[in-house]
């Protein structure tokens, strides 16, 4: 309790009223420690050094790039068709102008 | 006496030790701390012929004189040298079972060769000495005062018997010593030259055992601050916790970590934690650093854990690397500064004092990073349970604890 007693004088908090404290947090260097994979991607946390994943995460990661490539090719193929139609049409356009002008 | 004067002499004995011995300097500033407390123990472990008998017959002529005795692990040592025989002539005439005991037994300084070589009984009786401070032999007993023993051994050193972790544990600190680099080894050919080649012959007795026993009675009376014990008893307890009580577990770590919230602290690199033992020495050693250069810091007592660890833990990884041991020391002391900055001892002793919704939260969330914290939390929320403050679901052990 005494170990406590004398931390907690040195803490540096304020006292807001009797029942609220607060303090500031330094920012502490986070250069060596590891971030989790989630914490960095959804809370946006400057990562350290090294990113940790669990299991799960990655195989649920692994999906999601799975299901990205494949929706990837499909948009591909679909990219592919549209740019055939639009040359189709473009020499259909001259085909028709030429036709028009009695070419 | 001034004690300005047993510091002196503390530092000659250092300086004598340190003119005969190349390299190794934080050792031997270990060696001659641990020196500084009652019934001091030490190990010496180096491959062979880097030194490791020289330095403790060093140690030992610096104190004790020619008044010494060393038992060779590697020799055939019977009981009777060890503790005491059975004197003859009085058995035969009067038929009384009168026991000599051994010089090793009586003399103050006692030095262990070769230690990890002892046989099993010999082994026995030395650790029944160290453990209650006395000696049995033909069911006669002995109590032995203060003494100090420095053992060395090669770990490397494939021997017969294996000696249990609690033979070590009794040892206070374990010192390893390094191989001369190239340059040292001629200061090493200048010294054997300077001493005629005999180091140990050389040595002078710098202090006498009353003057010893002096600075270990007035070591004894240092006080020292409660934030430096509170370092301590944490430094250990970090080492020791294991949320999943490895210590009574049948699986260890890496296994019994498998899913469990902690797996990337330092817990689970721990297969078996150290002792009390280790708080008590750490604080016999702070002690003696604190009398001799009236202050020590985070920094040093960090040093001195790794002369305190490294013979009482077992690492999952299955070594006793130095290496592992400092990486460990390392992150301690990043864990040490988080703490500062998560003000978790203000928050700790505010809910001692009395129980508050908000700081409660707050140390839940703290608990999930630190485990020695999050016991302390789970010992206040039984008593918090009990008066009704809080409501069993939402108790730290909930996310923590195995089910």
């Amino acid at each position: 309790m005494e170990f406590l007693e004398k931390k907690a004088k040195r803490a540096h908090v304020r006292f807001k009223s009797p029942r609220k404290v607060a303090w500031y947090e330094e920012e502490t260097d986070v250069k060596t420690a590891p971030t989790e994979f989630l914490e960095m991607y959804y809370l946006g946390l400057f990562p350290g050094d090294t990113v940790i994943m669990s299991k799960s995460t990655a195989r649920e990661l692994e999906d999601r790039l799975k299901k990205l490539e494949e929706e990837n090719k499909r948009l591909k193929e679909i990219n592919d068709l549209l740019k055939a139609g639009i040359i189709g049409l473009i020499l259909m356009l001259v085909v028709l102008f030429l036709v028009q002008r009695g070419i | 006496m001034d004690n300005s004067y047993y510091k002196k002499k503390i530092e000659e004995l250092e300086r004598e030790i340190k003119a005969r011995f190349v390299s190794n300097e934080e050792p031997i500033e270990a060696l001659i701390l641990n020196l500084l407390h009652r019934r001091s123990t030490a190990l010496i472990r180096a491959p062979r012929g880097l030194g490791k008998s020289t330095l403790m017959l060093l140690l030992l002529k610096g104190v004790y004189g020619d008044k010494y005795v060393v038992i060779s692990g590697a020799s055939e040592v019977r009981r009777g040298e060890v503790v005491g025989r059975l004197h003859i002539p009085s058995l035969e005439r009067e038929g009384i079972e009168k026991v000599v005991w051994s010089e090793f037994v009586k003399t103050q300084g006692k030095g262990l060769d070769e230690a990890n070589r002892l046989n099993p009984y010999t082994a026995a009786s030395i650790y029944h000495m160290l453990q209650f401070g006395e000696v049995w032999a033909y069911s006669q007993k002995l109590k032995v005062g203060d003494y100090t023993l420095i053992a060395n051994e090669n770990p490397h050193d494939q021997t017969t018997f294996v000696h249990p972790p609690p033979f070590y544990d009794r040892f206070d600190i374990c010192v390893y010593l390094s191989s001369l680099s190239f340059s040292e080894k001629f200061i090493l050919e200048d010294i054997l030259d300077k001493y005629d080649g005999d180091l140990v012959g050389s040595m002078p007795q710098v202090l006498t055992p009353e003057e010893l026993a002096e600075i270990r009675r007035e070591i004894e009376r240092v006080e020292i601050d409660v934030e430096i014990k509170g370092l301590i008893n944490l430094l250990v307890r970090d080492l020791q916790a294991c949320i999943r009580g490895r210590e009574y577990s049948e699986i260890k770590p890496p296994t019994l970590c498998e899913g469990c919230h902690f797996m990337r602290e330092i817990c689970s690199r721990i297969r078996e934690g150290p002792s009390e033992r280790a708080t008590i020495v750490l604080t016999n050693l702070v002690k003696a650093k604190v009398w001799l250069s009236g202050n020590i810091d985070v920094g040093e007592i960090l040093k001195m854990s790794l002369w305190v660890f490294p013979h009482r833990l077992v690492l999952s990884s299955g070594t006793n690397a130095l290496g592992e041991l400092q990486d460990i020391l390392y992150r301690e002391e990043q864990k040490m500064t988080e703490r500062e900055a998560r003000r978790q001892w203000f928050i700790l002793n505010r809910l001692y004092r009395e129980f508050s919704r908000d700081l409660y939260n707050k140390a839940k969330e703290i608990a999930l990073e630190d485990l020695v914290f999050a016991e302390e939390i789970i010992r206040l929320e039984e008593k918090w349970l009990k008066e009704g403050k809080i409501r069993e679901e939402e108790m730290l052990r909930n996310y923590i604890l195995p089910r």
